[in-house]
Formats: structure tokens, sequence, C-alpha cells
């Protein structure tokens, strides 16, 4: 059911995505033709380093609190007095870094993804009620529609993942935490929007986060509802996709518009649209399911976009089979319009796939699976016929596929294996390490395109080099490689001193990455960072981008140290790394002006 | 001279909470140096000199707080690191101070903090004089109760008491300094006082020497340098070795080397235009609470936590470098710049 059930919270609050904008553009990664000036913010007439160069990846949420909880009896709380989950607070992890925000490349940052949070709901008293580990997940469903405003400020996206290692405090004061205990089978499903994104000024950094938590149950997709999913239809569109799942027991469907509509910034609620309603199949034989009543202050805060339908009663028999048979429609008509226009539909066929996970990160040999998952009308769509394939975002001539494979069927559960296999990606891009790819997937039962369907919904991998290391790494077959981050992430890893703020006083690196001796002092820190697993907050590096055979050399330079019981200084130069630094003549080195940009970038459709 | 309250240390008990008050006042001195040292903004051969002195010395503090909860564990006790008063509200006098005697504030680098703060912190019963040029000294009189004395009791109790020795040899914290032989566990008598005897002599220096166990310039000394504006360096013609060396000065530029922070940024409100500074000290509270919920994690059983409390110095270190960027721009603090409060919040 995830988060789309009776018992679940909504919390609303503010995040902070400390991200470095230096690696934005990958001219910056160029060694080779790097300036100093990349690591300044960006001043009228140069781009410099863009908007926070001196961003340190940290995502942090700050002044989260539950809005609403909500019951099995399907009656919602909003104030303490009615439910002891409303107020508390929703925080990060207390005893270790912060979470990481980290693009996937600078060749496709529409799948930006958190690593290491922990979400922990604290009473007033300090008292934990419940915590768990936040499954690293990108971000889907990237727009940049949500208001007027413009770049990363109109943005919105959401990540939608599960919380693990879940910790249970007392949590017999709230019904809605007692009934989700109960509920939930040692996981947490949760999903929660980011918008209003400030790029400047005192708040430069910070935006808003609304979400939700509900019960996480055996067998559900981890990343995304097993339900009905609605979408715009035309790109132009100013709307998002939307979610809905059908509650046949409690003859009840869940809408979910969180993502989907614009806002007022005036009142940080959804835009007025008018009426906003929802029906099964299309014309005058249209079925309604019932209006999303959106009105009132902080409805949005409160809601987080989640409506159930129809309102104070129940799903009729006839209602319930058009819901069950018929493609969903949502509406908005507004005052005196004569008739509605439709913001989003679900497909002819209600064919919906998803692969997760959908974002890899991949060396030479390795392969990994995962779950391509179909659904028609919501429910397993058993023995269709998946197919996929890979395609570079650049350089397709110098670019090697991976190996994508699939199970021949869906099984009963509307569940195919896809097996991607990396291989050498040799290097196209000459600076940047390996090369992306989009996998685009499908099922030849359907006409539906995915990534037609919802420019999102298609797989992406960062496929790296393989690197034949030198027997005794020395300083300078690993320093193309330290000296590449000690560019792109100044103020934790760049130069000492670092001053970006004209007129302000400068900061001093953790380590600079640039510098022999500060790297070799830093050694056994290093180590312990570069050997971390990914999901841990101090993995390094923050950039979840180095290659295995990179980090196996760094770490080979780290441990083997010489005479002087220091890493190696200086000897012979045999880098491949070193070597290859060069950028082929055709790979463009201009900036991308926006996030936006990329995200239209995704692989044509295939199947 | 730093004096303290006398500890009870007739009871197992009380030996335990005199090790506990050990390790607060171990971190105690953390919190303002390590505020002293991010204001050092300069990139001058003195600044950086003066940058190491104080960077080591933390380092040592926190070795010495490591040190006191392995001596805690090793007589059973349960070192409480995150407690709501663990952190002393600055300005405060240190754990176990006797009221008014020395308060402790937190503000940026000078040679007078050093001089009045940091150096009657870590001052020896009877300082050496280190001569400049062979000069006479005087020497200061002892105090009644000095944190000599505070650990020399210690000592004596467990000394006199190597039965107590049953705690879990598991929950010792080691291998988290370079130091040869400093971050040792702690599992029995010898252990005990060699640990202490780091702790005291790391700070202090020993009454024939201004040098510690491990042969490094203790603190007090280390921080001398800083006051007198000159380095000390080894002269086999010193009867202690070591001079003041004027050939080697230390000029710190008060204004333009060092970060113009507010006095005891915990006192000052900020103005909501300092939005960003208010922030920012609250992301910075929130980093040093999750220092101290690991720590207080890896001193009770979880040692691999103490890895997770040293990431989050690393993070620690890049939010309070942004804090001390944020001039504020109204209130009577205008044109200052904002600074930590090390609020614990949980």
């Amino acid at each position: 059911m995830s988060y789309l059930n009776p018992v679940r919270l909504h919390f609303a609050g503010r995040f902070r995505a400390d991200v470095s904008t230096v690696n934005n553009d990958i001219q910056h990664f160029d060694n080779q033709t790097f300036s100093a000036n990349f690591q300044l913010p960006q001043r009228p007439g140069s781009p410099n380093g863009w908007w926070q160069p001196a961003g340190t990846g940290a995502w942090r949420l700050i002044d989260c609190a539950v809005t609403a909880a909500c019951r099995r009896d399907g009656t919602t709380a909003v104030a303490p007095a009615e439910d002891a989950a409303v107020g508390v607070a929703v925080r990060e992890s207390g005893d270790r870094a912060s979470a990481k925000l980290v693009d996937l490349d600078p060749d496709q940052q529409g799948v930006s993804m958190i690593f290491g949070l922990t979400v922990r709901l604290v009473d007033d008293n300090g008292q934990l009620l419940v915590k768990g580990d936040f499954e690293p997940a990108p971000f889907f469903d990237l727009q940049f529609n949500r208001s007027e405003e413009s770049g990363d400020s109109a943005a919105c996206a959401y990540f939608q993942s599960v919380l693990t290692n879940i910790e249970w405090g007392n949590v017999t004061a709230s019904t809605c935490l007692t009934q989700m205990q109960q509920a939930c089978a040692g996981a947490l499903s949760i999903k929660f929007m980011t918008d209003i994104y400030t790029m400047g000024g005192q708040q430069r950094g910070y935006g808003r986060i609304v979400g939700t938590i509900g019960p996480y149950l055996d067998g559900e997709p981890r990343s995304f509802v097993m339900g009905r999913h609605l979408a715009p239809s035309v790109s132009s569109s100013p709307y998002a996709p939307v979610d809905c799942r059908l509650d046949r027991e409690r003859r009840k469907i869940f809408v979910d518009v969180g993502n989907a509509l614009q806002m007022n910034m005036a009142t940080g609620d959804f835009a007025d649209v008018g009426t906003l309603a929802l029906a099964a199949g299309t014309g005058a034989a249209a079925t309604p399911l019932g209006i999303l009543d959106y009105s009132g202050p902080k409805n949005y805060l409160k809601t987080a976009g989640v409506y159930e339908l129809p309102a104070g009663r129940t799903l009729t028999d006839a209602e319930l089979l058009a819901a069950t048979q018929q493609p969903l429609q949502l509406t908005a008509q507004a005052t005196g319009a004569a008739a509605p226009t439709t913001i989003a539909s679900e497909s002819d066929d209600g064919v919906y796939m998803r692969v997760e996970p959908f974002v890899f990160r991949l060396d030479p040999g390795a392969s990994e699976t995962a779950d391509l998952i179909v659904s028609r009308f919501g429910e397993p769509f058993d023995g269709a016929t998946p197919g996929a394939q890979a395609q570079p975002f650049s350089l397709p001539a110098t670019s090697p596929l991976p190996q994508v494979t699939t199970d021949p069927k869906t099984d009963a559960n509307g569940r195919a294996k896809l097996t991607i296999t990396a291989v050498d990606a040799k290097n196209p891009r000459g600076f940047i390490d390996g090369q992306v790819y989009g996998i685009a997937f499908g099922v030849q039962e359907s006409p539906v395109s995915p990534s037609g369907f919802d420019p999102s919904n298609f797989i992406s991998l960062l496929m790296f080099n393989a690197l034949l290391p030198p027997p005794t790494p020395q300083w300078d077959d690993v320093h193309p490689i330290f000296e590449q981050y000690a560019h792109l992430y100044p103020r934790p890893h760049g130069p000492n001193p670092y001053a970006p703020f004209g007129g302000l006083p400068p900061s001093h690196p953790v380590v600079n990455l640039d510098d022999y001796a500060s790297v070799a002092g830093f050694a056994e820190h290093i180590i312990w960072a570069l050997s971390l697993p990914i999901s841990h907050p101090s993995h390094m590096p923050v950039t979840r981008d180095l290659s295995g055979a990179k980090r196996a050399l760094l770490l080979k330079w780290l441990r083997d140290v010489g005479a002087d019981g220091l890493p190696r200084r200086s000897g012979t130069v045999a880098m491949a790394a070193a070597a290859a630094r060069v950028a082929p003549e055709n790979y463009s080195t201009t900036a991308f002006p926006t996030k936006r940009a990329l995200i239209r970038h995704t692989p044509p459709d295939n199947a | 001279m730093l004096r303290i309250m006398a500890q009870p240390l007739s009871s197992t008990e009380d030996l335990r909470n005199a090790l506990q008050n050990a390790i607060r006042l171990e971190h105690s001195t953390i919190p303002p140096y390590l505020t002293a040292l991010a204001t050092l903004s300069g990139n001058t051969p003195a600044v950086r000199y003066a940058r190491k002195v104080i960077r080591d010395i933390v380092s040592e503090e926190m070795l010495h707080m490591t040190l006191a909860c392995n001596v805690l564990n090793a007589i059973g006790g349960h070192p409480d690191i995150n407690g709501k008063g663990f952190i002393p509200s600055y300005p405060h006098e240190l754990p176990m101070g006797v009221a008014g005697d020395l308060v402790v504030h937190l503000k940026r680098y000078s040679k007078a903090l050093v001089e009045n703060t940091f150096m009657r912190i870590e001052e020896p019963e009877i300082p050496l004089n280190i001569p400049t040029k062979r000069t006479t000294l005087a020497l200061e009189v002892a105090a009644p109760i000095t944190i000599g004395q505070f650990y020399a009791g210690i000592r004596a109790k467990l000394v006199d008491h190597p039965e107590l020795f049953t705690g879990d040899p598991r929950l010792q914290v080691t291998g988290f300094f370079s130091g040869p032989g400093e971050n040792i566990a702690v599992t029995d008598v010898p252990s005990a006082l060699l640990a202490i005897q780091t702790i005291v002599e790391q700070g202090e220096g020993t009454p024939k020497a201004p040098t510690d166990l491990q042969n490094e310039i203790a603190h007090y000394y280390s921080f001398q340098q800083l006051a007198k504006g000159m380095e000390i360096v080894h002269d086999p013609a010193s009867p202690l070795k070591f001079s003041f060396d004027p050939g080697k000065p230390l000029f710190i530029d008060d204004s333009n080397d060092v970060i113009q922070m507010v006095d005891d940024p915990p006192l000052v409100v900020y103005d909501p235009a300092d939005w960003r500074a208010e922030q920012l000290s609250t992301e910075c509270d929130a980093s040093y609470s999750r220092i101290l919920n690991a720590l207080h994690q890896g001193f009770n059983g979880q040692p691999d936590k103490v890895n997770d409390a040293v990431g989050s110095m690393f993070e620690f270190k890049t939010i309070l470098g942004e804090l001390l960027q944020q001039k504020l721009t109204a209130g009577p603090n205008a044109g200052k710049f904002a600074g930590p409060r090390y609020l614990y919040v949980g």
C-alpha cells in the first residue's frame, strides 16, 4: 500500500541542499583547462563556479514537523491534542554526518540522489518515537513548472523510498504511530516533494519539503506506488504526473497530486485551478469518482497533496467497477468555464511500468539486476514481454554499450528481471570518467512508451572506464584524481585558504586534495572514508562518481607507503587516467544553462 | 592558576563521578580552543604556526577525553557524553571550577585570550620559566586545589584499589590518535596511571621539564609561545633545554589575521535580517551534537562509532567555516561575524 495508506502521517518543513555547483559544468572537470575563477560565485558576465561553489553536498532536514496524522478509521488529526504524532519533529541523523545530495554525473543531473539520510521522529522531550535509514533514492519527476519563478526556484521533484532498520520508541500516545507500527513489516514507505528552492541571498541553498510516511508492506515496490499513474498528455503542460491507488477493501481511491500541481507562491498552497475532479473513463461516459478539496490555508502542508476520494462516503459498486476497468482522468474546471480540462490521464490500456532501482553506477564487468515491474490498471501484468535498450547521453560513435537483458516474460507479480552488465566505457569523454547511458524499456503488449508517458521514466547508468593500475602507485599517478575533486569541491577539499567571497574571510579546507603533504597527513581518514559503503553519509567521494578501479588505486597508494612511512611521493609516471585527460574534439565543453536542458536530454524510446 | 573544587573520593561511585567530571573538564576546553582556532583566518607563517599549535592541543584534549573515558570504563563506569549539561553554557567556569575564578568565554583568537584564559586553564602548579636568553624566574605559589591535585587524588585511589578494574575491555577506545603510546587501552592500575600521566603532562609538562611523556612541549608552554610572540626552540644552553627564540617571532595581526567574531555567540541574538547567521548557528549546534552523540555511543560499547564522530568533526569544520563568514548586517554587532554556540540539541 506504501505511503498511500489510510494510516499515514504528513510532514512539512525546510531542507538544505548545500550542493557544490562547480561540478554542474562539464568544463570544470578538465584539469588541463581548470581556472581558479571556477571556484568563485557567478557574477554578471561570468558564470564562474555558478551560484554555490562552496557547497559541500550536505542535505539536511530543517525545522520539519508532522502536520497531520491519518488513522485507520479515516480520521485525520491536525493538532497534538487529537494525536500525539502531530507536531513532533522530523529530524535527520543525530549521530553521524548529514546526508548528501549527489548528481549521477554532470551529463545526467536529473536523478540526483540522497545518500546517508536517517529520519527520526522526536517528541518535545527529545524522546525517539521512530527512526529509520532512508534507502538511497534519486528524485523523480523533476519539473520546472512549479511556479512562475525561474531556474531551480521553480523546480519540484519527489523522492520516494523506504526507511529500513526501523527502531521504534514508545508510540502508545499516538494512535497513528501505533497503527503504523502494527501495520508495517519492518520498513516504512516515505515520499516527499522538494520545491521553492532558493539560489541566492540569505536563504541560498534552502527549500521547502513536504511529505508522507506510511507503512511499507513486503512485496511492494520500494520507489513507486503499485497503483494507477496519470500523466499530462503534452510536454508543455504546466502539470506533472499524478499517482493514485484504489483501495478496494475500503472502497476509496487515493489521489496524490503533491508533485503535480502548480503553487501559489503567495500562499504556499496549490494554485487555484477551479474544481479538481477524478473520473474513470472519458467524455459523457465518464464516471465521476470525487472532488479533491485542496482549499483552506496550509492545505498542502497538511495533506502533502494526498486526498482520499470520494470524500465523506465510499465508492459504489458501479464506481468501483469503473475505477477498476477504465483509465482515470484528473480534470480541472475553473469557475465559469464551460468544460473541464484534463490535467493528467492514465494510459488507455492502463499499462504502467517502472524499473527499480533505476540509477546505476557500474564498473566494467560488473552486473546488477533490477526489477522491471509492469501493471495494468494497478494490477500485476502477468506474461508481458519486456525489452530494453541502452543509449549513451553523448558521443554514440565512441561509447561502447552495456549489455542489457531481461527475463522473457513478467511473472504473476508483474515482475521480470532486468540485468545490466557493464563493459569498459573506454573513456569517450576524456576528462570525465566513463559514460552515462539512458536505458529505455517497454513491453511488446503495450504501445505505451514509459519515457514518452513520463519523461523521467528510464534507467540511468554511469559506466566507468577500465584502468590498468601501476604496480607501485606514486603521487603522480593519483594526483590527477585527487586534483579533480580539489577543483570541484573547494570548501572541503580545495585550496588553503579558500576565499570565494570578496570582503569575507577565507575558510580552510578539511584536506587539500591537490597537495601531497595535506593528503599524506590525512591518509588514515581518507582510507576510512574511501572504504565506507556508498550509503554512508561520510563515504568519499561525496559525489559517488569514483570508479572501483580508481578507488582501489587510491587505497593502494595510501596504504602501500614508502620507506618514510608516507604514501609514495614520486617515481615513475604511469597512469591511464593521467594520460587520457584530453577532451575529444566532439565532446562539447559548453555548460548546460540549466538542469532543465538536461532532463530534456532523455534517450529515445524503444520497445 | 585555575582552581577547582575538591571532589569526594571515598567510594567507588565517588571515583566514577570524579572521572566523569574529568571527562567533562577535558572536553570543556575544546569549544573555546576550537573557536579561537577557527577565527585564525590569515595565511602568514605566524598564523599557520599558531593554527598548528592550537590544533595539536585540541587534538590532545580529545585524546585526554578518550583516556579519561577509558579509565572510567576500566573501573566499570559509563561515560556520559551526551547529557544536556555536558557542554558548559559558555561563558562559564569549567566543570568543577570555583565560581568566579576563571570564567571561560567563546572568543576570537587574541594574545590576551591565550594568556588570560588558555594558559590559565593549562597552568602547572609550578610553571617553569623557560628562559629568553637565560633570565631568572619567579615561581608562583601553588593553590590548594589544582587540576594536578585532582588527578593525583584519582591516581592514589586507583593505586589503592586494583580490584576496581572490572570493566569490559571491549569498551576501550584505542587507535584514534597517532602519537606513540598515547591512545592506550586501560585495563589495570599501570595502564590507568600511564593514561593519567599523559593527560596531566601533555597539559602541564613535568615539574622539571616543559615537555610531556612523549617529549612534546606541554600545552601551557605551547600557548606561551603565542602569548610571548616567539617560538620555543631546543637550546642546549638553557637549563630546561628549551628557550624562547626572539629570532623566531610570532606576530599575528588581530585585525587582518583574525575573523572579528562576536564575543560569546551563545549570548548574541541575531537580527532577523541575519537569518543565515542564525540558521548556520543552528546547524552548527546540531553538528556538534552529532559528534557528542556518536562519541557517547563510541564510549559505551560501540567503539566504531568514534569513526562517525570523526567524520562529523570534518563536517563541523565546514559548517563552522561558513558560519564564521557570516558578517552581521544589523543590530549592535553589525559588522562583526557570527560564531558557534555549542548548544546541545539532542
